[in-house]
């Protein structure tokens, strides 16, 4: 619990991206944090990347929206990229 | 992730190799033996490798419940607010509560962090359960409330719509919310509505019926959501 937020939102990151991928193994996460906001890259598996973006960007909006929730009740901003 | 077949050298060991991979119990597996498996003579003649087909069973909706609930609590572990969530397993879906100490951080603007959380909750255990649970997830009574003012909303419209004679949109709306400005004007003899648009953008079209005129269209008019 005395971890940075950067790690413990990565964590939150990593769980929702992992539970919805076929190849858990190859995500690699990266996250970033300065004084109001927390920048994470995400890369997965080529063949995930549909899986993980969805239709018109909704499965990344949705994992996009929950971060920022939790984020927000540490009074910090996110952001999550994902690398094609 | 349906279907998965699994070769060991005995059938004890294929078992225990499908429970890990799908991360299930025992009991919630389908198990079919393809071959036994046989350790042949001083275990190298004839040895013969155990093969199952397993595949998830059909998941009971409790189960289904308390999967969805362990999963969604994980996810409030993150959020530095008290809540608890309340699981309950409904005919047709698996509804969550999560009680809070009445802010509006997880419902968010027009409920969409609740619906993010909905999205990400349903697409985790139907996965896990290798079948398409629908998962509702609502906090301080948001998503009663919500129903209340659409169905006011809908009502509203309506009687305008029959003032104007014109069809009028509302605005820009899910699934969920236009199922509801449906079925609130159901039986309204004088409209009838309809879905149109485009992804993001579709919305509820009210359109007046004319006198007369409009019984035989009236049977689809709920046809399109």
């Amino acid at each position: 619990m005395n971890e940075p937020l950067s790690k413990r939102l990565k964590n939150l990151a990593e769980f929702l991206v992992k539970a919805l991928v076929t190849k858990p193994d190859d995500v690699l996460l990266a996250a970033r944090e300065n004084e109001r906001t927390i920048l994470m890259e995400l890369k997965v598996a080529p063949e995930d990347l549909g899986r993980i973006i969805g239709k018109e960007g909704h499965t990344i909006n949705a994992i996009r929206t929950v971060l920022q929730a939790a984020a927000a009740s540490h009074n910090k901003k996110v952001r999550l990229d994902v690398l094609g | 992730m349906s279907v998965l077949e699994i070769e060991e050298k005995s059938l004890e060991e294929a078992i225990r190799v499908a429970c890990e991979r799908l991360k299930l119990p025992r009991e919630l597996l389908e198990i079919e033996i393809i071959s036994k498996g046989s350790s042949g003579i001083f275990g190298i003649v004839g040895a013969k490798k155990a093969k199952i087909r397993v595949r998830p069973k059909v998941p009971s909706f409790e189960h289904a419940a308390e999967r969805a609930k362990e999963v969604l609590s994980y996810i409030l572990e993150y959020v530095n607010l008290p809540t608890v969530v309340e699981a309950e397993a409904r005919d047709d879906h698996v509804y969550l509560n999560i009680v809070s100490n009445g802010s509006g951080l997880l419902i968010g603007k027009k409920g969409q962090t609740l619906t993010a959380l909905q999205y990400l909750v349903s697409r985790i255990i139907s996965k896990e359960l290798g079948r398409n649970i629908p998962v509702v997830v609502d906090a301080e009574n948001y998503r009663a409330r919500r129903e209340k003012s659409l169905q006011d909303l809908a009502r509203q419209l309506s009687a305008k719509v029959k003032r104007l004679k014109k069809p009028i949109a509302t605005g820009p709306m899910n699934a969920q919310d236009r199922r509801i400005i449906h079925l609130a004007l159901k039986d309204e003899p004088a409209v009838k509505t309809k879905s149109k648009g485009e992804g993001n953008m579709r919305r509820v079209v009210i359109y007046p019926v004319r006198a007369g005129g409009g019984s035989s269209r009236n049977n689809s008019r709920n046809s399109n959501r």
